[in-house]
């Protein structure tokens, strides 16, 4: 199969199917919760979309200094491993419940924890 | 279709803040003023992120440049500059840009229950918008504050508006002690998500009125009849106390005319009155959310209170996109 990892997920239906449930589960999240406070719920879901849309492959321009700027303030406020790991095991579980196959989710997995010095700021 | 096939589009404008752009052939409004030098926030650059959202305040943008926004989001003529090709000149403004402002004359003031006060109003021109947004009163001095509009257009010849009056309001003790019936005020809008969009006419409509965003709803409600939804709506007033329940009795007569319309009545404190449910609205709302498949829900009121019920709402299941929430942010308090 030459599908790409984005098409074989279900590309932007994929994404639109998952932010909802993904979303749902950060904020019934007790850890991280506080961090998705105050933020207008429908800028914050569009955010969740572009952050799922890269994750999954898509097509994005994102870089590095992109993520590092665009979580600065949280990693002031205390963001640290704890917190990306439990936003990886929710983004693990979204799929799972969408029944994306497993060995597409690792490649997921490894997308998002290419990201974790940038996003901590290290 | 490669830049050669695309229509020229010389000639065509981008009005952005009383100033006028060229915009090169097949460039996007995000490109063209950045290539001006204005200032213009924009993050992923591939229609998603929504940062670079703005609105269309002359006609509709192209869909594509719509493609992902909330359907009540794209009749508001907000789009994405980023994926924004004009193939026509527009004119274009911020997100929360109120729009145009037309003069209005007061042609009724009556008491609303204890706290609020209905304002009927004549524009002086045309005023087009949808049953259930809101609209800023601007005072002679300038001051403005949004008011839900309680008219229907094409049903009500005037314009209806709510005013809640606070203690220490500016515009709503102005409202109540020295606006007069013949008196001139500026109107700036309309603005507002909440209003009838469904293709789907069976579909459980769940409405949310907090405090004096009653008046939008019962606005969206009638709108929704006479486009002949066909679904059940249940349309709830939340107040903090019973008297600021259903001041004058809308909700009720409205669902005594109209078997599709259930009413509900919450208040934190009753205040002894049975025929309202005592407690808080969230809550409430979630459990009746639950019974509802496939609801679309719209919200109006105090700010905080919507925020926080359109969370409960969301976590409840309704989708995202189908919760419409107008929150009213209360007035900077005086220093004092």
């Amino acid at each position: 199969m030459n599908q790409s990892l984005f098409d074989q997920i279900g590309g932007s239906k994929a994404v639109d199917a998952a932010v909802d449930v993904f979303y749902r589960k950060v904020l019934s999240d007790p850890r991280i919760a506080d961090f998705f406070d105050g933020v207008d719920m429908d800028v914050q879901a569009a955010k969740q979309k572009s952050f799922l849309t890269m994750v999954f492959g898509g097509p994005n321009r994102y870089s590095g200094k992109d993520m590092r700027d665009g979580h600065a303030h949280l990693v002031q406020r205390g963001l640290s491993d704890v917190h990306f790991d439990a936003v990886v095991e929710h983004l693990g579980a979204t799929l799972q419940e969408l029944g994306v196959q497993a060995d597409l989710i690792a490649q997921v997995a490894a997308i998002a924890e290419s990201t974790r010095s940038d996003v901590l700021g290290r | 279709m490669t830049q050669a096939d695309r229509p020229t589009s010389a000639g065509v404008f981008v009005r952005y803040e009383d100033q006028s752009f060229e915009c090169n052939p097949g460039e996007t409004v995000l490109d063209c003023l950045e290539r001006h030098g204005v200032p213009a926030a924009a993050s992923c650059r591939t229609g998603v992120c929504q940062t670079c959202m703005l609105r269309a305040l002359d006609g509709a943008p192209p869909a594509l440049a719509q493609v992902g926004l909330k359907d009540t989001w794209r009749e508001q003529g907000l789009f994405l500059a980023c994926k924004c090709v004009p193939t026509e000149s527009m004119t274009i403004g911020h997100p929360e840009a109120a729009g145009l402002s037309v003069g209005a004359t007061l042609v009724a003031k009556e008491q609303l229950g204890e706290r609020a006060i209905r304002l009927r109003l004549r524009p002086e021109g045309s005023f087009v918008y949808r049953a259930g947004q809101f609209v800023h009163l601007v005072r002679p001095d300038g001051l403005s504050r949004p008011y839900s509009l309680a008219s229907v257009p094409n049903v009500d010849d005037e314009l209806e508006v709510h005013v809640g009056i606070r203690p220490n309001g500016a515009m709503s003790t102005w409202v109540r002690d020295v606006l007069g019936v013949g008196d001139r005020v500026t109107l700036r809008g309309p603005s507002g998500e909440c209003f009838y969009a469904t293709e789907d006419a069976a579909q459980p409509l769940l409405l949310v009125g907090i405090g004096v965003g009653l008046g939008s709803m019962l606005a969206l409600a009638r709108d929704a009849l006479e486009r002949e939804h066909r679904g059940p709506i249940h349309v709830v007033h939340a107040a903090a106390r019973g008297a600021d329940l259903d001041p004058s009795n809308s909700l009720r007569s409205l669902a005594n005319h109209a078997h599709q319309i259930t009413p509900h009545w919450i208040a934190l404190d009753a205040q002894g009155d049975r025929r309202f449910t005592e407690g808080h609205v969230g809550p409430y709302a979630q459990r009746l959310a639950a019974t509802l498949t496939g609801a679309r829900a719209y919200l109006c009121g105090d700010g905080d209170q919507v925020h926080a019920l359109k969370r409960q709402l969301f976590l409840a299941g309704i989708p995202l996109q189908a919760i419409h929430a107008d929150a009213f942010v209360g007035a900077p308090r005086p220093q004092s």
